[in-house]
């Protein structure tokens, strides 16, 4: 698929105010607005989950469906302070419950400590709730139990549950004490989950989505009728608007198709309750990962798409690891090379290139082209409009890059060394060199049942663009970057690693296969 | 390497060179039913030979004077004795041993039977891979041709001709996989299905499939032995004792006699059995292998004694560099060359000699002389006929006891020790009261496993509850992440959020050790063709979520249950029992879909077990 082509890419819409409040709007233009690198892979699956519920709230029926790029699509998300703030600015709770036997003073005690938090909730409606205090702080000690590892903030506004259902579903939020307002927090809901729910409804069987996650959104769901319990009656309130200023640029792209196939596939394995988000959650932000890098290799002129030369951690040093090495920095160079295009594309082009040679004074010159730089890529001088063309291409280069720096630049070596697909271990640089966590997921989610070794690793390469043995390897690399003895001894590896993991089966002659030990038929 | 010339060497040289082709000196694994009949030859001797576990099953499935003819895939590893069989059957049916003899060694044959439907056809594919692609090439119509008639036997009416194929297992699903969508594929999912489930036949296929790498190491080992000590070629320890090769004092004539000690012989049967517990199976090629190594092996040369080399260590007084203790371990071969057979590599993995306890080796160090262990000494050690106390070990002993701060004498004496270790392992007995000898291996729990739950299950007795208490408390810790008691019923218990979570204390059901009115209960059962123990989890009437207990799991939660941590000892076992906690799990939500159950923490009582504490809520 031509994802470039005409007709699939899709301007912003002309009605979002985004474009306008950045400094220069080229990687959202390419990539979508937008690829926050702060966010955690498991953020990132919250943002998703709020969005594809709100949608599910507004129509069940078309929850899913995909939506053109070029239009707003707004929804809601809610605020749930109630919940939050029994859940993280609740510190007299435990003292109050370990204190005494009597429930009725104890709440009394509570109420009053509670008294103005979130936002001048009144908590009294626990006590009709609950049989006990104790009962009551018991379970807000268990589901807080299943805070979220979130490494970076730990303000109690930024603090999210286990997502066990609609209930405990809530948005980012920074409260402001002194005038009890409450806004949104765009560090850790970065949009990027937005994007993923973008992409899983724009996927070719992305409306396949709609009855699993239905299922996860059913309020009468036990674990969530357990977190509907503790929430305040104005919790409910979808409060916090969301204009719909999100943007993915393509209608439609490979990667929404894959994103879309292989949460389709975990699906199908029918694990129990919510066991499935371990998985769903690494391979989504894997399959983001890689759209970027798809997107960006095209756009840079790639004829292929980037492979990912993947090294299984050997005792000492190995050929293997300095093509990982390799491998790696040039996807995580491809973005800046995108942009880098895109702005050379521009420069070529007849207009840009008639401004140049026309006969006209430098200052008309200087106007006519910020005039076009800030129409294509909406970046306007701060010093004013009397720069040169050339020093204007120069001073936009420079801001293009900056912001690539601390913006999309970082999404690919971020988001895979969460999820386990990059380290640096045993060595000073980071690769790829996946974890076992991730091994792990990758079997349960490609093979259904069982899956010859040899096939598995052609599985890999041709959906992710994975490479761990010599026959990927080689059509993966340049004859001279190819060592065959070196990739045969990574293949073994992750043969032997899979075998540890109980997930594959020896036969004689080379034979093998890989095993999933989910899989539904027994 | 040349023999002596067989005109001028006497029987039992010959006898012993030609064993030496059995063993683990340098050969090319494919060529081995072809060294072996050469050499078979050149020495003037038959094979090794004993009746291969399936040859029955091959007799009463094809008989065409009794109207049964069918197609017969043999599968396996190599060394698994495919193409022995398939000889035999060829000779059977035409009279013609030039198969076995090794004058015809063609891929392919052909025979014309006459049954009372008429004259059918019977091909021999003596050697699959003969007649399908190398990995990566085009298959030729004619490849493609041979399958297709094949799945038309198998699975069409009345068919004209059948096949006897023999293959590698790995080779039959490498070509069965690389078909090309023109062939006729029925076939495929079939041989997948029976491959992976270990089944021997199929509803509505005419198809015997023996997958010969299933058949049991303690069976192959008895009958392996038996056959080898029971050759008359044995008789050179009489005829030719004035050798000192073959006299009284000669190493070969110590391990001859040893590995017919009854108690050698169970302790080696026993090593076998509980490989096939932990599914790994030796083939008869290696069995063989281990059998020869352990009757010649010895530390130096190429690690197989000649005739020469045996008299050699008689004059030197080295018998026990060639101990079959030592042997039988193959600690006498480099580590490199051990690692390339797979029995060594299984036997490697019980450690056996790497592993002890205090009382073992105050037995072996201070036993000689300590008046309470002497006794013991003697009738384990001492009184050993053949490998009495090594002077080599008396000496690094007292080396290592007088030396005060010479550390070099320590490496010396722990390898000395090791092998004493060995030999103590294999002059134990199962019934011997105070010591085990399963401690000095990695798998303490062998001695429970073997008498309590094989022996059980094998004699049709029900299991020791206490057992089934112990493994249940190991499943318990595992499952619940917590270290507390809880003997006499089976936990279930999630997370908050994952079922999975390494701390899963909110409680959903527990499950009794003895089957309850509801069908509610752990069972165990014994699978004949995978040789392992099998433990079910009924959660109600009619069913149950199974899990074969290998020795590896059941170590793992016998160490458990006595305290070790969850992720000490094996992370691959690890797995399979939260692996198998998430298939009871979707079990129980499956079963309970719709209902709540009322919302209880589990906690651990102050007397070790669990105590469950109710919310009030439901879940």
């Amino acid at each position: 698929m031509n994802f470039l082509m005409q007709g699939n890419r899709a301007e912003v819409a002309s009605a979002s105010g985004a474009p306008g409040q950045s400094s220069v709007w080229i990687e959202e233009a390419l990539f979508g607005h937008r690829l926050w690198p702060r966010q955690t892979p498991w953020m990132l699956f919250l943002e998703f989950l709020n969005v594809a519920e709100a949608f599910h709230r507004a129509d069940p029926d078309s929850a899913f469906a995909p939506r053109g790029p070029d239009a707003m699509h707004p929804y809601k998300m809610r605020f749930r302070l109630g919940l939050r703030a029994i859940l993280f600015s609740n510190d007299e709770m435990e003292r109050i419950a370990a204190a005494s036997d009597d429930s009725e003073r104890q709440w009394t005690d509570w109420l009053e400590t509670m008294q103005g938090l979130g936002t001048g909730t009144d908590f009294g409606y626990l006590r009709d709730r609950f049989s006990s205090f104790r009962d009551f702080a018991e379970l807000v000690g268990l589901v807080r139990q299943t805070t979220l590892e979130n490494e970076s903030n730990r303000r109690s506004s930024s603090r999210f549950i286990f997502p066990f259902g609609v209930d405990a579903l809530y948005s980012d939020a920074i409260y402001n004490e002194k005038n009890g307002t409450v806004s949104a927090d765009f560090n850790n809901f970065g949009r990027t989950g937005e994007i993923l729910y973008m992409m899983a409804s724009r996927g070719a069987r992305g409306a396949e989505l709609r009855a699993p996650f239905a299922l996860l959104f059913d309020p009468e769901q036990p674990k969530n009728r357990l977190i509907a319990r503790l929430s305040a009656p104005n919790d409910d309130n979808p409060d916090r608007d969301q204009k719909g200023e999100t943007y993915l640029p393509y209608r439609e792209h490979p990667a929404f198709n894959r994103l879309v196939e292989d949460w389709l596939a975990i699906f199908a394995l029918g694990l129990p309750e919510q066991d499935a988000f371990a998985h769903l959650v690494p391979i989504g932000a894997l399959h983001v990962v890689l759209y970027q890098l798809e997107t960006a290799a095209a756009l840079a002129g790639r004829a292929v798409r980037p492979a990912l030369v993947c090294e299984l951690i050997a005792p000492k040093r190995e050929f293997v690891r300095q093509r990982s090495i390799i491998s790696y920095q040039d996807n995580d160079s491809l973005t800046l090379r995108a942009l880098d295009a895109a702005i050379d594309a521009f420069e070529k082009e007849p207009e840009w290139t008639a401004l140049l040679g026309d006969e006209v004074s430098d200052q008309e010159r200087s106007d006519r082209a910020a005039d076009m730089v800030e129409s294509r890529f909406r970046y306007r001088e701060k010093a004013g409009r009397g720069t040169a063309p050339h020093d204007l291409i120069a001073n936009l280069r420079r801001e293009v890059e900056e912001k690539h720096e601390v913006g999309a630049g970082r999404v690919h070596s971020s988001y895979a060394r969460q999820i386990g697909l990059a380290s640096s271990r045993g060595t000073n640089r980071m690769r790829y060199a996946p974890n076992d966590s991730l091994l792990k997921t990758l079997v349960i989610t490609r093979v259904s049942r069982r899956l010859e070794f040899k096939r598995f690793l052609a599985d890999l390469y041709e959906h992710y663009g994975l490479v761990f043995g010599e026959t990927e390897a080689r059509a993966a690399l340049d004859p001279v970057e190819f060592d065959a003895a070196a990739f045969e001894r990574n293949r073994a590896r992750l043969e032997a690693r899979l075998a540890s993991m109980g997930l594959l089966q020896r036969l004689s002659d080379g034979c093998a296969f890989v095993v999933n030990p989910f899989s539904t038929e027994r | 390497m040349s023999s002596p010339a067989s005109g001028h060497a006497t029987p039992g040289e010959r006898w012993i060179s030609f064993l030496r082709s059995y063993g683990p000196i340098n050969k090319s694994d494919g060529m081995f039913a072809e060294t072996v009949s050469r050499q078979a030859k050149a020495h003037g001797v038959a094979q090794l030979a004993f009746e291969h576990p399936e040859t029955a099953t091959l007799t009463e499935s094809i008989d065409p004077g009794e109207g049964r003819l069918t197609n017969v895939i043999l599968t396996g590893t190599a060394g698994d004795g495919k193409t022995s069989l398939c000889n035999a059957l060829w000779h059977r049916l035409t009279g013609d041993d030039s198969r076995q003899t090794g004058q015809n060694r063609d891929n392919y044959g052909r025979v014309q039977l006459a049954t009372s439907v008429g004259e059918r056809t019977l091909h021999f594919i003596f050697e699959f891979s003969g007649f399908t692609p190398e990995q990566g090439q085009r298959w030729t119509a004619e490849q493609v041709d041979l399958l297709d008639r094949f799945a038309r036997s198998v699975l069409d009416p009345d068919p004209v001709e059948y096949f006897v194929v023999a293959a590698n297992d790995g080779k039959l699903v490498q070509a069965f996989d690389s078909l090309p969508d023109t062939a006729d594929l029925r076939l495929k999912p079939i041989i997948e299905t029976m491959l992976t489930r270990d089944q021997r036949s199929h509803e509505g296929a005419a198809l015997q499939f023996l997958n010969l790498s299933r058949m049991a190491t303690s069976d192959l080992f008895e009958r392996a032995l038996s056959c080898l000590v029971g050759r008359p070629e044995w008789i050179c320890f009489e005829d030719e004792a004035d050798d000192p090769a073959f006299g009284a004092q000669s190493p070969l004539y110590k391990n001859f006699q040893l590995l017919q000690e009854p108690r050698i012989r169970q302790r080696l049967h026993a090593l076998a059995e509980l490989c096939d517990s932990n599914g790994f199976h030796v083939s008869i090629r290696e069995i063989l292998l281990l059998l020869i190594n352990g009757l010649l092996g010895y530390k130096g040369g190429d690690g197989v004694m000649r005739a020469d080399v045996l008299r050699e260590l008689v004059c030197d007084g080295r018998q026990h560099d060639a101990c079959l203790y030592d042997n039988l371990l193959g600690a006498n071969l480099s580590e490199a060359r051990r690692e390339r057979f797979a029995v060594f590599r299984f036997l490697t993995g019980f450690r056996i000699g790497l592993e002890t306890s205090n009382a073992l080796d105050a037995l072996l160090v201070f036993g000689q002389d300590d008046a309470d262990l002497q006794p013991h000494h003697r009738r384990l050690l001492a009184d050993d006929p053949h490998y009495g106390v090594n002077p080599g070990f008396a000496r690094l002993r007292d080396a290592y006891l007088e030396a005060e701060e010479d550390r070099s004498a320590v490496d010396e004496f722990h390898a000395g020790l090791i092998a004493e270790r060995r030999r103590l392992f294999f002059r134990l007995t199962d019934d011997d009261l105070r010591f085990d000898a399963w401690q000095l291996s990695v798998f303490q729990s062998a001695g429970a496993y073997r008498a309590q739950l094989l022996g059980a299950l094998r004699d049709g007795r029900p299991v020791d509850p206490a057992l089934i208490s112990r493994l249940v408390q190991g499943f318990n810790r595992v499952w619940t992440g917590m270290l507390a008691g809880g003997l006499d019923k089976l936990y279930l218990t999630t997370g908050l959020d994952f079922t999975t979570a390494r701390v899963s204390d909110l409680y959903l059901n527990a499950v009794p050790l003895e089957l309850d009115f509801n069908g509610s209960g752990i069972s165990l059962s014994f699978d004949e063709d995978r040789h392992v123990p099998i433990l079910h989890v009924h959660l109600r009437q009619g069913e149950d979520t199974a899990l074969p207990l290998t020795l590896m799991r059941f170590e793992f939660l016998m160490r458990v249950a006595h305290g070790a941590l969850p992720s000490s000892f094996s992370k691959e076992c690890y797995e399979d029992i939260i692996s198998f906690k998430t298939r009871v799990l979707s079990d129980f939500y499956r079963i309970n879909a719709g209902r709540s159950v009322p919302l209880s923490i589990l906690t651990t009582g102050a007397d070790g077990g669990f105590a469950t504490r109710q919310l009030g809520l439901r879940l």
